[in-house]
């Protein structure tokens, strides 16, 4: 009996499923291609019908209770069930709203960074269109707090991902790295150990900001006594590093939008070398001296490659290349409580925190903003600083800092290769420069 | 703007809001049938004494 009642309920499912996409079809017609609206009105549709499933099946289980006067151990066996039911049903609804409101904030953003056809949705045009403006800010703090949310998830998922290391022939490891700046949020690394011969790399995986590679595992250390033999070191900047394109991240790595920036049917951003990779340079130097020289490193962004050279008799260079040794006994004990006179106790606390497998230029800003070591921070810093205003001149100092604020960095490239492009990107270059780092740059072909 | 990528997303939205549409349809169907099966549950009895006296 029971197998014969599932027949009309299988009828009746594919009834109910049928008539969805009958509706579908009939709205098919009416359909906009204004996403905000999209989403908006599809948003509601499907909280609505779920409110009205709920209540409907709410109102006849009291409907039968009232007319039944059921036992109540049955009562409670089906309230259950329906009961479950409808948490299913908040469950998919609540997921797919959730999708579709990414979908529209993404959108936003995407229109707010493109600048739309009417050229009044910019950032800078926000003012003249307040409501705009105001949506824009609202996509910002949702997406804030969504990055707030997962970052806890993602942060051990980088941590997972760092060890992983495998072999590539060199022209798929290369592509594979090109790729990844558009379908991955993490930055990856190649490293091909004879770059004469290109036949094959090993490729890693850092952080969101940053990657760490291992001279020692990654066989750099070893293959440098070879004076013969030329490294390179090839690094990403993926594009949800961007400022102005952070809402790409956690997208799916097939999304449609991270193909149109492969594609280049969106303007793709710059993301050029960081001051912290010029600080990877002079630490090369530190550590292989001449040998350094035979290490290309690079960088791939959305925009293109960027190869970057150190003037090794520069006096940023010279200067930087001392306080790095300088700064690096910080993790000698030793030398925190002989130089930076920290009390064994607090010793103790920094290498509980460990404060290093974070971003170099965030240690600091961790150690103070964590009350157990704001202490120790502001007596490490006070050393640091005036050791790195012993070492390095003023003027190198202001262009050191001009490159932090240049605003290549957050550029969103409305006009293409256009004029504003090419005089940042050499502003970039020269500015660089002046501190010893010569730097190419390979524009992506459109 | 790329008319193609809003078209796209237009389209994805569409696609997750059908989705979602045809799963809660199913929930429906599924609604229904446990409240029949409640009826039944509740009716047992008389329809086992309706049986006993077909037979």
């Amino acid at each position: 009996m029971r197998i014969g009642e599932q027949e009309p309920g299988r009828s009746e499912n594919k009834a109910s499923v049928e008539k969805v996409l009958d509706d579908n079809r009939d709205q098919e017609a009416e359909k906009t291609l204004d996403v905000p609206e999209v989403a908006k009105k599809e948003s509601s549709d499907i909280a609505a019908k779920q409110e009205e499933i709920i209540e409907a099946a709410a109102k006849e289980f009291e409907n039968i209770k009232s007319k039944y006067g059921p036992d109540p151990e049955i009562t409670a066996k089906y309230g259950e069930k329906i009961e479950s039911l409808a948490t299913s049903s908040r469950k998919i609804v609540t997921g797919a709203l959730k999708k579709i409101r990414k979908i529209a904030i993404g959108y936003s953003m995407l229109v707010a960074t493109a600048g739309s056809a009417e050229g009044n949705t910019s950032f800078e045009n926000k003012a003249e269109n307040p409501q705009t403006g105001a949506r824009i800010e609202e996509s910002q703090r949702e997406i804030k707090q969504q990055t707030e949310l997962e970052k806890a998830g993602i942060e051990l998922v980088d941590r997972a991902k760092g060890g992983s290391m495998e072999a590539k022939a060199y022209k798929d490891g290369m592509d594979d790295l090109e790729e990844s700046v558009f379908f991955d949020d993490h930055e990856r690394y190649a490293v091909c150990l004879d770059s004469e011969k290109k036949e094959k790399v090993l490729m890693g995986v850092g952080n969101k900001d940053f990657i760490n590679v291992s001279y020692d595992s990654m066989g750099i250390t070893e293959a440098l006594k070879d004076k013969t033999k030329k490294i390179e070191i090839v690094h990403s900047h993926p594009i949800s590093g961007h400022e102005h394109y952070q809402y790409l991240e956690g997208m799916p790595k097939d999304h449609r939008l991270r193909r149109a920036f492969k594609e280049g049917r969106l303007d793709r951003p710059l993301l050029p070398p960081s001051p912290t990779d010029f600080i990877g340079l002079i630490k090369n130097l530190n550590n292989f001296g001449e040998d350094s020289d035979r290490i290309e490193n690079r960088v791939v962004d959305p925009s293109g490659e960027w190869t970057l050279r150190i003037d090794k008799d520069s006096s940023f260079v010279r200067g930087y290349s001392e306080y790095l040794k300088y700064a690096s006994q910080y993790s000698n004990p030793d030398f925190l409580r002989r130089e930076v006179g920290l009390s064994d106790d607090q010793v103790r606390i920094l290498k509980k925190k460990n404060i290093y497998g974070v971003h170099p230029e965030k240690w600091m800003k961790n150690l103070k903003s964590d009350p157990e070591t704001s202490e120790i921070a502001s007596k490490i810093e006070e050393k640091l600083n005036s050791r790195y205003s012993e070492l390095l001149n003023s003027e190198d100092l202001d262009n050191f800092e001009r490159i932090f604020s240049l605003k290549i960095y957050n550029y969103k490239r409305e006009d293409g290769n256009g004029d504003e492009t090419k005089r940042l990107i050499e502003e970039y270059i020269e500015t660089a420069k002046k501190i010893g780092i010569n730097i190419e740059y390979n524009p992506k072909e459109k | 703007m790329d008319k193609k990528i809003q078209e796209e997303e237009a389209e994805e939205i569409n696609r997750i809001s059908l989705e979602c549409k045809e799963k809660l349809a199913e929930i429906k169907d599924e609604q229904e049938k446990i409240l029949s099966d409640f009826i039944l549950e509740i009716e047992k009895d008389k329809i086992d004494e309706l049986r006993d006296k077909l037979d």
